[in-house]
């Protein structure tokens, strides 16, 4: 295969196929060679049967460089041969190949499709060809890359766009996490005032979402809703701030991106990463801080005899909670707030069937003191009371972890009646007097 | 110079009628064939080499029709003039 057949040996395979002494088939070789290049030495296109036509043609003169000195030179007009191949000969050459015909392609047919037909082509080649040395695989692979060049150009120009929606579904997640653990530590402050308000502070954060939101999706959202959270510990303080600033430069390319420069690209990258490595970094600050909260409730519950037997439900569901939150981080804000609901419905009519027994619920990121009080006794400012009875579990009322199960005293142990409004002052002098001791 | 005119002069030189040419071009050519078709390259001093080259499918572009078009793989007998023959010609 791919050998050279000298000279000498073409005599022998001449004189063997024509039955002529070895001193003939020499003699008639060098003759027709002879004759065939003084002919074209005369400027004649010689033709021979079976073979194909040898012809001249004219190159005119043209300018050039030397690739060594790189000076310029013109190469001067001459002739060179070019030769065709009789069709017999031609097609007998090419036999393994004689079925196939050019095919038009689809449009829209992908890079995978090409490379498919390609590696298929191959396979039938070389069920196909005759000679068993021949071996069309080798020279083909390489030249398959550049076949599908033109399509993959249309890649790299998708990819960062899809690039960085991927990155920021991973983003998503963590950013659950500072959330998650933070609110509780906010909302206390708004604990002491009627749910209403509280409502409207929610509105109010949507509204100031609204106006940034513009094109971005529910990563945007969180973006603003950590600095809405940040508070009371200095030391997370940073770390919101900074994801909030990566997070304003990364938005202005992220806008810009469809210029699609390259370097803006590398900008987005970074800026991106960095503000992922950021999260990472808060996400398990939170966690960590998380956890040492969990410690202290649990460590304090260990001594109380009615918190034993919640505290295995109580990590069962510690886990689940955040898991829970990472699905809904999918969905727009809204339906997460609806989605919430259900969630923590199912506890209610757990807890509520047994009222001869202590009734439990949890503490969740959207569920706090006042929201239970409200569910439970119809106002949210009892909350005091169920703090009053789960003091032993609850250290500061406006840090509680997620996931604190606290027991609900029945309405009648402190007298609490939410159409009764001496019942609501007396709750809320309460209030007043823990805000004090502080 | 058409090939009966080739096969005349050959005869003429090396002495031999035009069929005993004819033949002994006949056996050439399928030599030719037979090697060529196993991917050989035939070297001759002076004039060249015959080689048959595989060319690798490939995609185009009808520029009238804007149609991607794939290109079987094909088998194509070269010829490419020695130094000598170019030299000559020049």
């Amino acid at each position: 295969m791919n050998s050279k057949v000298t000279f000498p040996e073409l005599v022998d395979a001449v004189a063997a196929a024509t039955e002529c002494p070895k001193r003939v088939s020499e003699l008639f070789l060098k003759e027709l060679f002879t004759v065939i290049s003084e002919a074209l030495r005369n400027g004649e296109s010689v033709r021979v049967r079976g073979l194909g036509l040898f012809k001249l043609t004219n190159v005119e003169a043209r300018k050039s460089v030397n690739v060594n000195t790189g000076e310029e030179m013109e190469i001067p007009s001459h002739r060179k041969v070019s030769f065709v191949p009789e069709k017999a000969l031609a097609d007998a050459i090419n036999a393994p190949f004689v079925g196939f015909e050019t095919v038009v392609l689809d449009d829209d047919l992908s890079e995978e499709d090409i490379q498919l037909m390609a590696s298929v082509d191959d396979f039938d080649t070389e069920e196909q060809a005759t000679p068993p040395t021949f071996s069309p695989e080798q020279p083909s692979q390489p030249v398959a890359v550049p076949i599908v060049q033109p399509q993959t150009v249309e890649q790299p120009v998708a990819e960062p766009i899809v690039q960085p929606q991927t990155v920021e579904q991973p983003v998503a997640v963590p950013i659950v996490q500072p959330q998650t653990v933070e609110q509780p530590v906010t909302e206390p402050i708004v604990q002491p005032e009627p749910i209403t308000e509280k409502q409207e502070l929610t509105t109010d954060t949507e509204d100031m979402k609204e106006p940034l939101k513009t094109n971005e999706d529910t990563d945007v959202q969180y973006n603003i809703i950590t600095p809405e959270t940040k508070p009371t510990e200095v030391e997370d303080y940073n770390i919101p701030e900074d994801d909030d600033e990566e997070y304003v430069t990364e938005r202005k390319p992220v806008s810009s991106e469809k210029s699609n420069d390259g370097f803006m690209r590398g900008f987005i990258w970074g800026a991106v990463s960095m503000f992922v490595f950021y999260l990472i970094v808060g996400g398990g600050y939170f966690m960590y801080q998380h956890i040492q909260n969990q410690e202290i409730i649990d460590t304090a519950r260990g001594t109380d005899s009615i918190e034993v037997e919640a505290t295995p439900e109580e990590v069962n569901e510690a886990p689940a909670e955040p898991a829970a939150e990472e699905t809904q981080t999918a969905d727009a804000q809204k339906s997460e707030a609806e989605a919430e609901k259900p969630a923590t419905e199912p506890e209610k009519p757990a807890a509520e069937p047994k009222a001869a027994e202590p009734v439990y619920d949890t503490v969740t990121e959207r569920q706090f003191l006042t929201k239970i009080a409200a569910k439970h006794y119809g106002n949210a400012d009892f909350w005091v009371y169920i703090y009053e009875e789960n003091r032993s579990i609850i250290k500061n009322p406006n840090t509680i972890a997620p996931g604190t199960k606290v027991v609900i005293p029945p309405a009648s142990k402190y007298g609490i009646d939410k159409n009764n409004p001496e019942s609501l002052r007396a709750a809320r002098k309460k209030i007043q007097e823990i805000e004090n001791k502080k | 110079m058409e090939s009966k005119e080739l096969i005349d002069q050959i005869a003429a030189r090396i002495e031999r009628s035009s069929a005993d040419t004819e033949k002994l071009l006949e056996g050439f050519v399928a030599t030719l064939k037979e090697r060529c078709s196993a991917l050989d390259c035939i070297a001759v001093p002076g004039f060249g080499t015959f080689e048959a080259k595989k060319k690798s499918e490939r995609v185009t572009v009808n520029p009238a029709s804007g149609k991607k078009m794939l290109v079987p793989p094909k088998i194509a007998l070269t010829f490419k003039a020695s130094a000598l023959l170019k030299s000559k010609l020049r």
